[in-house]
């Protein structure tokens, strides 16, 4: 009796919701980290999703169980794959914590997918972090003739100190506003404390770009404190019940493939050549048809940022565009779901006829 | 420390064994659910190195051998030595406290690939090596004339390295002692 209970149990368990059947799941080891990509949706079809999640250190976790998602994934393949240092990844060298490698990881996995799946075609999809990285990926005309078209969602493809500032100075106009009240004590310690990490820690030089964001802080880095105080002044969400409810939060804990535990250790990874650097001056070198979306109240990947990026790319004007989501912050895929996969879809049927 | 515990684990029973089956020895079996719900099971060894004169407590050393599986996350294989306290009620209910240190090494649980020469090819899964260190507090009770003890236990691990950290870790488990 007592076997069979343990049994059950057992086989309960190990049933995770995130894995369908007909879903495919292998690892690319190189440097000494094991990154997992995870297959899921209608890759039958050859059209599939290379998803760039963001971070640097966070997860697929957050995405897949969205509606908006899993509507994708019923028209398209979806290939998530776990950066170096993120997420359920194995394995970790510091030294290995550049934008160059992990271009190269990308590298390697549209290789390793272009073995397993021999007629896919593949759209390359970057959200924040992954919006820097897949852009650094496709600047290289070699690499961006492997994909078919590019998707940002949100992307820190600008992440000059000028455009971090926009941020710090919306989170201190913000604690000035919470402080010109009447807060209680612990509301004002708070953000008194968000002005001093400004004023004494927080280092971002927007005419040489010299930064200490990678610098550890509190145990994390500098970056997080700052994305900490963004998130604190509301300024990554709409609605952040919207982005990641109870229910998913223990789906993704207790059930999941992924390791949201290792996630809120890790992420932000303090990845070289990432903070400081701006991008878009070298956008006209991709030609790729493209879609850009962003949500209007995004503070920590400011929406001023993508009109830019739009504007220097190298694509025919009818073959990119910038969509806004009114009522969205960091996640439209997660505020603004419906509209999130009909912009898509409308994308990918002009980029998959 | 250690000459402390030699020293009690030398010294005889305070009283004969009585005719429950009490031995100073036991094996154990129980489901091991690494993070509460991925699925595993543990094989254990207990001595009774040190008991009391009506055998109510006791310093008990011993180690599990075990698994788990992490669906689409990792495969891992223990091997946890452990020290640890043992008190019973005169009804049988059993409390214990344990202190663990031992070896954790995690396997990929899918096929592996490299790129070499621009060229994807199969690649060997040695997985990765780590330590556990942790405690676990459980309950059981204790049938003196079949010499079993149901149990569950809770624990709290620190796994190193995590990537390059220290990561906490829950486990639960849930099996029966027997006696030997």
């Amino acid at each position: 009796m007592m076997t069979r209970a343990l049994l059950a149990l057992a086989l309960f368990a190990s049933c995770s919701p995130d894995f369908q059947d007909g879903d495919e799941h292998f690892y690319i080891t190189d440097k000494g980290a094991s990154m997992p990509v995870w297959v899921t949706g209608n890759w039958r079809s050859n059209k599939i999703i290379v998803h760039v999640h963001g971070g640097p250190g966070t997860t697929n976790g957050i995405y897949y169980q969205k509606d908006s998602y899993q509507r994708l994934a019923d028209d398209y393949g979806i290939a998530f794959y776990e950066q170096r240092g993120s997420g359920s990844a194995h394995g970790l060298r510091r030294e290995h914590l550049t934008v160059e490698q992990f271009v190269a990881d990308l590298d390697d996995l549209l290789t390793v997918l272009a073995a397993r799946y021999p007629e896919a075609e593949f759209v390359l999809m970057g959200h924040s972090w992954g919006g820097h990285l897949g852009y650094a990926y496709l600047l290289d005309p070699v690499r961006q003739a492997r994909v078919k078209g590019w998707i940002e969602q949100d992307g820190a493809h600008d992440s000059s100190c000028r455009t971090w500032q926009l941020g710090v100075d919306w989170v201190l106009a913000h604690a000035a506003e919470v402080l010109a009240g009447a807060p209680s004590r612990k509301t004002r310690r708070f953000w008194e404390g968000a002005q001093a990490f400004y004023r004494d820690v927080w280092e971002c030089d927007v005419a040489t770009n010299e930064n200490n964001m990678n610098a550890p802080y509190e145990g994390s880095t500098v970056h997080l404190g700052h994305s900490l105080y963004v998130r604190a002044a509301g300024g990554y969400d709409v609605d952040p019940e919207r982005v990641l409810d109870t229910a998913e939060t223990l789906e993704l804990l207790f059930e999941s493939q992924f390791d949201l535990v290792a996630v809120t250790k890790h992420a932000p990874l303090p990845v070289e050549g990432y903070y400081g650097v701006d991008l878009t001056p070298r956008f006209g070198a991709i030609t790729l048809p493209t879609l850009i979306l962003w949500g209007r109240h995004d503070r920590i990947t400011p929406v001023v940022t993508a009109q830019p990026a739009l504007d220097a790319l190298g694509t025919p004007a009818d073959r990119k565009r910038l969509v806004i989501f009114e009522d969205s912050g960091h996640n439209p895929w997660a505020e603004e779901e419906d509209k999130f996969y009909e912009e898509v879809s409308r994308f990918l049927v002009e980029v998959w006829p | 420390m250690l000459a402390f515990i030699t020293a009690l684990a030398l010294s005889p029973p305070a009283e004969p064994a009585p005719a429950a089956r009490e031995g100073r020895h036991s094996v154990e079996l129980s489901y091991f659910g690494y993070q509460l719900t991925r699925p595993g099971g543990l094989l254990g060894y207990s001595w009774r190195a040190v008991e009391s004169r009506r055998r109510r407590h006791a310093l008990v050393l011993g180690a599990d051998v075990g698994g788990f599986v992490w669906r689409h996350n990792s495969v891992g294989l223990l091997a946890l030595p452990r020290v640890g306290w043992r008190g019973r009620h005169r009804s049988g209910l059993q409390g214990e406290a344990n202190f663990h240190l031992g070896y954790q090494h995690t396997f990929l649980p899918s096929a592996n690939y490299e790129v070499v020469g621009g060229v994807a090819m199969k690649a060997a899964n040695s997985g990765y090596p780590g330590m556990l260190f942790g405690g676990t507090i459980g309950i059981g009770w204790f049938f003196p004339r079949v010499g079993l003890t149901p149990f569950a236990r809770v624990g709290a691990y620190g796994q190193f390295p995590v990537f390059d950290q220290l990561l906490a870790r829950l486990s639960l488990s849930v099996g029966i002692e027997v006696r030997i």
